[in-house]
């Protein structure tokens, strides 16, 4: 593995290999009833398995090609380069944003009116429907802002609460029937 | 119907068919309204670096469905914003890349290099005139040639091709996709595989929805709009961040704003530029008519051979005319002719194709392929009228594009220069919001993000996303089509190749997968 890129190639082709052979031992034989060809009142028709039974072998067939290259060959051109940072710091962005969102309206509803109104009642109702969504859009937009930029700034926190409360206008004011996230599973 | 009447029908259903303003005698139809909408969109993000015409398309279409509901007189209205977001964001990439040296959108690189060195002589004007006269040429020589040829093949292949024929060429064209698109055959080949794989989630003839897993999400079927959205623009968002995240330490200084100064071009000097234009939307409708190929190969094609034919005092490279017209004339041809595949055999070509075949998909009433052109005389073909109606909406979208385009253009000049940390995030949570809006269903976000990390990996693993989107959206026709051969050839088990025409098809696939790996020359040898 002295070659920049040969150990991702090598994975990449064990990956394939292993997706494709779990589908195609494990996951179509279980989960399909029907097998590649079925009878039907005496009639041959093809089954629910032939369409991912032959990706899966197409899978497999092109993961076995790059594992093999990998091993044998020098692999060619340039590779972005994935940074572990950057993927949990996103994900944790992304997660702690998406709770924010549905968490954030049902509880300010509970901690202001002491638990007596729900937040199911207060769906319809400005601001309170716009609780969830302008708290955690708002902390999306400024965190990846900031991320992206390698800063904190004030300027962004006010570019990110006013640009949500846009998108949150933009889509509740004209149209009487689009639910805000996460209003339409509450 | 005659074939006249159809193109009438077509025509009046677009005009008149769903009225959204009268006053009096003159009459705003919906589509027409949103082809305006979609085109000056178009514009303004094709226009703003880090943008692109998919992020409109992937932002609107869930909106628009969300607006005009799943019924028949839905399809022109979205297909006139799809397509006016298409012709706007051709022609917008090329102002960034002229007057900041910085292309809006892929294709518009080759803009650069004649386009900023004009901009910095004190012509950004004229270089931008150049490019919106080349764009509209391009644009609309494609459309003709779409208009014409569209249907010609699709009743070629009604007239000539049986359902094991017509699979074997859905197997090609899957084939040519997987290959052409991105560096690796067999990458391409993996994510085409996938992509099936994913489609065949909770499909299926059977009462029980195939690997499922017993999950009631997956049960009711993966959301179609969001796995593509995830795929395509999510992905893309993410490996932009990254990027962002990476370059933020090493000070980019912004490139100096060029006033645009010299903006005529006079009818001797369109003239000159004539015999570029023509060679080049040649080029780009050809490369735009197979399945795949992307406008970045017809803008080098183009300007490679402009620079051939160039004879003129200005070297190409060095802020000539002719280089932004033989450029921006290949890459606008494509996305007319990328429709041919798309409408004539239900294979999308091209990401605008994806979310014309998305939407015709989710709202019904049309479905892209040889029996859309089906004039029948006895019955009226309401798909016929539709295909005519959305040719009109390309001409007015064309029409807009001439009369206003250039000078929407050099408006937009002063005007671009949001910073892409902040514009993206935005774009971020726009996508979000307009998928959870068309379902109201936190999943419908869950499925998006899901996506949205499988385009970020095989971006950064090289695997085209592409070939994926398309045989996702490919899966279904392809396994009808093939069942129904299968069962009306009796079961017979070589149904693919009883037939001269369907053996010729399956060979051409083999062919290219094997002769792709080759003609790339691929990986060296220790």
């Amino acid at each position: 593995m002295d070659h920049p890129g040969k150990l991702r190639e090598t994975v990449l082709g064990l990956v394939a290999i292993c997706s494709a052979l779990v589908a195609l031992v494990v996951w179509i034989p279980a989960d399909i009833d029907t097998g590649i060809v079925d009878v039907w009142r005496r009639t041959i028709r093809i089954g629910d398995a032939m369409l991912p039974s032959f990706a899966a072998a197409g899978m497999l067939l092109a993961g076995l090609v790059m594992l093999v290259r990998a091993i044998v060959l020098v692999p060619n051109g340039l590779h972005r380069v994935i940074s572990p940072v950057f993927l949990v710091t996103s994900c944790l962005v992304m997660a702690l944003g998406l709770t924010l969102m549905q968490a954030s309206g049902p509880f300010i509803v509970w901690l202001w009116f002491s638990g007596e109104i729900s937040y199911r009642q207060l769906l319809d109702t400005a601001p309170w429907k716009y609780i969830g969504f302008v708290i955690g859009g708002s902390f999306m937009i400024f965190c990846f802002t900031a991320l992206t930029s390698h800063r904190f700034s004030w300027r962004f926190v006010f570019l990110a609460l006013v640009s949500t409360v846009l998108i949150a206008l933009i889509y509740d004011l004209p149209f009487d029937n689009l639910l805000l996230p996460p209003n339409g599973d509450i | 119907m005659g074939g006249l009447e159809y193109i009438l029908a077509g025509v009046m259903e677009a005009l008149f068919g769903n009225p959204a303003i009268v006053l009096g005698p003159i009459v705003l139809s919906w589509p027409i309204l949103l082809v305006a909408l979609g085109f000056f969109i178009g514009v303004l993000i094709g226009a703003t670096p880090g943008l692109s015409g998919p992020f409109a398309m992937a932002l609107a279409l869930p909106i628009l469905i969300s607006i005009f509901g799943f019924t028949p007189d839905a399809l022109l209205p979205v297909f006139g914003f799809l397509v006016g977001v298409m012709k706007g964001a051709t022609v917008g990439g090329a102002v960034p890349a002229i007057l900041f040296n910085t292309p809006g959108t892929p294709d518009a690189f080759m803009t650069t290099l004649d386009g900023y060195p004009m901009a910095k002589n004190g012509q950004g004007g004229k270089a931008l005139r150049v490019a919106h006269f080349a764009s509209v040429s391009g644009d609309t020589f494609s459309d003709i040639v779409l208009f014409v040829c569209a249907p010609f093949l699709a009743i070629s292949i009604e007239a000539f091709l049986g359902l094991p024929e017509k699979s074997a060429l859905m197997i090609l064209s899957l084939s040519f996709v997987a290959v052409v698109v991105g560096n690796d055959t067999f990458k391409g080949i993996l994510a085409a595989c996938f992509g099936l794989l994913v489609a065949s989630i909770a499909t299926g003839t059977d009462s029980y929805p195939r690997l499922s897993m017993g999950s009631d999400v997956l049960a009711s079927g993966l959301p179609t709009i969001a796995v593509v959205i995830g795929v395509l623009v999510v992905g893309e968002i993410f490996v932009s961040f990254e990027d962002m995240w990476r370059s933020a330490r090493e000070k980019q200084k912004a490139p100096p704003k060029i006033a645009p100064g010299d903006t005529s071009l006079s009818m001797g000097e369109r003239r000159k530029l004539l015999p570029f234009i023509g060679v080049s939307m040649s080029i780009g409708t050809v490369i735009g008519a197979l399945p795949g190929i992307g406008t970045t190969l017809a803008a080098a094609l183009g300007y490679t051979a402009g620079r051939k034919m160039h004879k003129g005092e200005v070297d190409f490279g060095k802020g000539a005319p002719e280089g932004i017209a033989a450029t921006e004339a290949a890459n606008s041809a494509v996305s007319g002719a990328n429709l041919i595949p798309a409408l004539s055999l239900g294979i999308p070509g091209n990401v605008a194709a994806v979310f014309i075949i998305l939407a015709a998909d989710t709202i019904g009433g049309f479905n892209p392929g040889p029996s859309v052109f089906r004039f029948s005389a006895d019955e009226v073909n309401p798909e016929l009228v539709v295909a005519f109606a959305l040719f009109t909406l390309m001409v007015a979208a064309n029409l807009l594009n001439w009369t206003t385009g250039a000078w929407f253009m050099r408006l937009l000049g002063g005007l671009i220069h949001v910073p892409k940390q902040i514009l993206l995030p935005i774009v971020l949570l726009l996508t979000l919001t307009s998928v959870y809006v068309q379902g109201s269903n936190m999943s419908d976000v869950y499925v998006l993000l899901f996506f949205g990390a499988l385009g970020y990996l095989m971006r950064s693993t090289d695997i085209p996303i592409l070939p994926f989107v398309i045989a996702y959206i490919l899966a279904g026709p392809l396994e009808t089509t093939i069942r129904s051969a299968f069962e009306a050839t009796g079961s017979d088990p070589w149904f693919l190749f009883r037939s001269p025409i369907s053996v010729i098809f399956l060979i051409l696939a083999t062919a290219i997968i094997c002769g792709a790996g080759w003609l790339r020359g691929g990986p060296r040898l220790k």
